[in-house]
C-alpha cells in the first residue's frame, strides 16, 4: 500500500490536527533488508541447540545445499537474499526437516531485517500542496 | 565629522505565504559612505515547508534605484542563494559585508511550498562620518 494510501486509512480526527509527525508515527514502521552474513552459530544461537544441529546436519548432507554448507561454515550465509529467504521457506513447507516449521524460517530471516518510522518529511510532501493547502 | 549610521528595513520581518511571488526589497546607497552590513533571516513554522525558502542578495550598478527584479540587466547576483532547509522551527541567519563602492541592494526572498514561512532582511548602513 502506498503512503499516501495509508495516511488516508487513518482516523479523520488524526488528519484532521494537521500534524505530519503525529501522522508519520502512526504509520507502521517500514522494514527494509541490510546484508547479513551468518554461519552455524547463529542458527544454534536462534533456534536451540537440538534444531539448530538439525538445521546444520541436513544442509551438509543434501547435495542441493553442497554449496550453501560451505557458505554457512564460514559464516558467508547472506540471509537478506531472496534466493536464501526462499530456500528456508522451501524447507518449513517442504517438512523435509522435522521440526524445523515456518516460524523458525522466519526467526532466522527477521536477523536480515531492520525496521525504521515513516520520514515526517515524505508525509509532509504528501499532506500540503505546494501552496500551502492540506491534501489528506 | 560625527559618525552616523542608519538603520535601514530592505524587508521587514513578515510571513511569505507558500508558493507565493518572490519578496524583494531594496535600498539606494549611493548616497551612503558605507560600508555597511546586512542580516537576512528565515524561520520555518511548526511544520517545516516541503521545499525551503531562499535569500538572494543582489547589486545594481545604478546611480538611481532600479525597479525591483530578478538578477538580469539591472540586478546582479552579489551573494548566491542560501535558505535553512526545511527541518521543523529551523531558523537561517547570514550576515553580509557591503562594501561602500555599492550601489543599489536588493535582497531576494523565493518562497518556499508547502508552508509559510517568517523573512526579514535589515542593515546597518554607514551613512556617513569622517
Amino acid at each position: 500500500m502506498a503512503i499516501l494510501d495509508e495516511i488516508l486509512a487513518l482516523p479523520t480526527e488524526l488528519r484532521a490536527e494537521q500534524d505530519t509527525q503525529k501522522i508519520a508515527d502512526a504509520l507502521p514502521l517500514r522494514i527494509t533488508r541490510e546484508k547479513t552474513e551468518i554461519g552455524k552459530g547463529t542458527l544454534l544461537e536462534v533456534l536451540g541447540q537440538d534444531l539448530g544441529n538439525l538445521l546444520c546436519d541436513f544442509v551438509d548432507a543434501d547435495a542441493e545445499f553442497r554449496h550453501v554448507k560451505h557458505l554457512l561454515a564460514n559464516g558467508w550465509l547472506d540471509i537478506s537474499l531472496d534466493s536464501v529467504r526462499a530456500g528456508l521457506d522451501a524447507i518449513a513447507a517442504g517438512n523435509v526437516m522435522a521440526g524445523f516449521a515456518q516460524a523458525h524460517a522466519d526467526a532466522i530471516k527477521v536477523l536480515a531485517e531492520r525496521s525504521s518510522p515513516v520520514d515526517e518529511f515524505e508525509v509532509r510532501k504528501l499532506c500540503w500542496s505546494d501552496d500551502g493547502q492540506w491534501l489528506v | 565629522m560625527a559618525l552616523t549610521k542608519t538603520p535601514r528595513t530592505i524587508v521587514a520581518n513578515q510571513s511569505l505565504a507558500a508558493a507565493a511571488a518572490p519578496l524583494r526589497g531594496a535600498i539606494d546607497l549611493n548616497g551612503a559612505q558605507g560600508p555597511s552590513r546586512l542580516t537576512i533571516k528565515i524561520v520555518n513554522g511548526g511544520t517545516g515547508p516541503t521545499t525551503q525558502c531562499t535569500a538572494r542578495v543582489l547589486i545594481a550598478h545604478k546611480t538611481s534605484l532600479p525597479a525591483l527584479g530578478a538578477a538580469g540587466t539591472d540586478w546582479k547576483t552579489h551573494f548566491p542563494p542560501v535558505g535553512p532547509g526545511v527541518a521543523i522551527n529551523a531558523v537561517g541567519e547570514w550576515s553580509y559585508p557591503i562594501g561602500r563602492q555599492i550601489m543599489c541592494l536588493e535582497v531576494e526572498f523565493i518562497a518556499p511550498t508547502g508552508q509559510a514561512v517568517t523573512v526579514e532582511a535589515f542593515l546597518s548602513e554607514y551613512t556617513s562620518g569622517a
